[in-house]
């Protein structure tokens, strides 16, 4: 008599903890493991991310005589002293004199440009060894225009030249 | 044959066995299928606390150090390209001067913007024979975009002008 109750009974309480509790828990751990899927893959982005600038580190730390270079070519500071310097060992080597010095920052941009006005004297012949001074230093500069006329007296020319160089 | 005394109908024993087994069955796989999703559930929502604790801590001193240096020097080596790319050699414009001036004519005063390739000279020569070679001469230069003679005059006895020369790109390749 007994057993006919105990096997509906069982029946029944399968299916309320199955539709009560199963379901339910079945529904949120599907959620909760959607949302644990979109934060692993943000995670394994930025994973991927940092795992990639430490590689590209580790390339770039190979290359330091190029960095230094690029360091020097484009400095941290405007660095104008480095600079008139530069400018002044240029001009002696082209057998040019530096004879005033000026610049002027822009600092509007996050790469700043340093506009300096350059008037050097000296022979012709030394003006395009200063030209070719300037596009081989180790500093970044153009030429941006040049100005000079030939001299009353003598061979000594004065060349008036704006330059342009960069910094951060 | 008709019988006088029917039997019970009695279930077959493998039957109600079954179901009974079955229904024991079901009920202890829906018990342990709600306890483990709950445990799988528990513990996936200690990964998301645990993966949402190191988003939120955001960049450590170190990561932000390395992201700096390495994109530090990419904006450098781009900033250096673009700026490489617009440098132009100031030598070739003096080097086509020298080439094509005339014996007799003399520049007394240049002018040169290098970045819009433009020279204006301010010369002199002897008579207007030597000004139109020298004109000629620029004539049908690929290096010139274009040229422009100006302002000839005769002062003291000599030919003063200016000429505009406006350069090609070509020159710097």
């Amino acid at each position: 008599m007994k057993k006919p109750f105990l096997v509906i009974g069982l029946w029944v309480a399968a299916v309320i903890v199955l539709v009560f509790w199963g379901w339910p828990a079945f529904q949120e751990y599907s959620l909760t493991n959607e949302a644990l899927g979109v934060l692993s893959s943000e995670l394994e982005s930025r994973e991927n991310y940092f795992s990639e600038l430490a590689s590209l580190n580790s390339e770039l730390q190979k290359q330091e005589e190029g960095l230094s270079r690029l360091d020097a070519a484009l400095p941290d500071t405007p660095a104008l002293p480095q600079l008139y310097d530069a400018l002044q060992d240029i001009a002696a080597s082209s057998g040019l004199v530096l004879s005033s010095v000026s610049s002027v920052v822009q600092e509007d941009a996050s790469l700043k440009s340093i506009d300096a006005s350059v008037t050097l004297e000296g022979p012709y012949a030394s003006l395009k060894e200063f030209l070719k001074g300037v596009q081989q230093s180790s500093r970044l500069m153009a030429v941006q225009s040049l100005d000079f006329a030939t001299p009353k007296e003598g061979s000594r020319f004065e060349f008036h030249i704006k330059l342009r160089a960069a910094s951060y | 044959m008709l019988e006088i005394i029917p039997k019970t109908q009695v279930q077959p024993f493998l039957l109600r066995s079954l179901v009974l087994y079955l229904g024991v069955f079901f009920l202890a796989f829906s018990l342990i299928g709600f306890f483990v999703l709950q445990m799988l559930a528990s513990n996936a929502q200690e990964s998301i606390a645990e993966a949402e604790d190191v988003l939120r801590a955001g960049k450590t001193s170190q990561e932000r150090k390395l992201e700096n240096t390495v994109l530090g020097y990419r904006n450098k080596i781009q900033d250096f390209s673009s700026f490489v790319a617009g440098q132009k050699d100031a030598v070739p414009f003096f080097v086509f001067v020298e080439e094509v001036t005339h014996p007799q004519v003399f520049f007394r005063e240049a002018s040169l913007t290098v970045f819009e390739n433009r020279m204006v000279l301010k010369g002199v020569t002897t008579d207007f024979r030597s000004l139109g070679e020298q004109a000629a001469s620029l004539e049908g230069r690929e290096e010139l975009v274009s040229w422009k003679l100006s302002e000839v005059s005769l002062a003291k006895g000599q030919v003063v002008f200016t000429l505009e020369l406006l350069f090609s790109s070509k020159l710097f390749q």
